[in-house]
């Protein structure tokens, strides 16, 4: 492949981009793709010549996941107001786990117990601080009216 | 000043008040396990950029990349001049033109 500067004076006028499952799709008007429908004006594929790319040709703004943690002595890679809800979630998890091998009723429902209040205090933390749930995928989104009977 | 930060060792400490014996590499475990929960919601903005490719209309945005993109909100083209320029998204989000063209080789990189 050649690497090819870019000739696009505004792509603010000429290039689309959208979302579609787990890909971005980018279109422009500029270029004629070679039929009625990719010619001059109408949305297609970027036409550079074939084998040709323009390096670092687009740029991206996101809302990233956190990067995982590869060591016990790393730090956490998420906001410092949910570091503490993410405790109640490890601990919600282990204390699930510990009642589940547990011999002893009392101490197992004890156990559960505790970690459904962790639980509740991860939900309800989340629910002030996490912000709205993503949209890692595209599309349009259905309304769905109340039921007013 | 430094903004308070657990590392997972003190998390570990935390979780062995609550569960005796358990291990740090469970922990671990776990603590990757919230990460992906927690990942649902909207936290941190990245950038990355990636070559434009003749005749490529899909970039692929999923997990397999050197990125972990949970909503991509900004696109921008580079332009003659070298400057990136912010381009609209298109609403109804599909052209007339069919493409099913894989994009596997698409390699992002962060800004």
């Amino acid at each position: 492949m050649a690497a090819v500067s870019s000739t696009y004076k505004d792509p603010s006028t000429s290039f689309v981009w959208w979302i579609e499952g787990d890909r971005i799709a980018i279109a422009t008007e500029i270029g004629d793709g070679g039929t009625s429908e990719t010619s001059e004006t109408k949305l297609k594929p970027v036409q550079l010549g074939s084998g040709n790319t323009i390096t670092d040709g687009m740029v991206i703004s996101y809302y990233a996941e956190p990067d995982k943690l590869t060591s016990i002595t790393g730090t956490l890679d998420i906001d410092n107001t949910l570091q503490p809800l993410l405790i109640d979630y490890v601990k919600y998890k282990a204390l699930m786990d510990a009642a589940s091998r547990e011999d002893n009723p009392a101490i197992a429902q004890i156990r559960m117990a505790s970690a459904q209040q962790c639980l509740s205090t991860y939900r309800e933390g989340l629910r002030k601080f996490g912000m709205k749930k993503n949209e890692k995928t595209g599309g349009t989104r259905g309304i769905v009216p109340a039921n007013m009977r | 000043m430094a903004a308070i930060e657990f590392t997972g060792k003190e998390i570990y400490s935390r979780v062995l008040q609550a569960v005796p014996g358990v291990s740090e590499n469970y922990v671990l475990n776990l603590i990757n396990e919230a990460l992906i929960d927690m990942g649902q919601f909207l936290q941190k903005v990245e950038y990355a950029k990636t070559d434009l490719a003749h005749n490529q209309l899909w970039y692929n945005l999923d997990d397999d990349r050197a990125i972990t993109v949970n909503k991509v909100f900004r696109c921008a083209i580079k332009n003659d001049a070298g400057e990136y320029i912010q381009i609209p998204r298109l609403t109804n989000q599909e052209i007339k033109q069919f493409y099913s063209e894989a994009s596997a080789n698409t390699t992002w990189t962060e800004v």
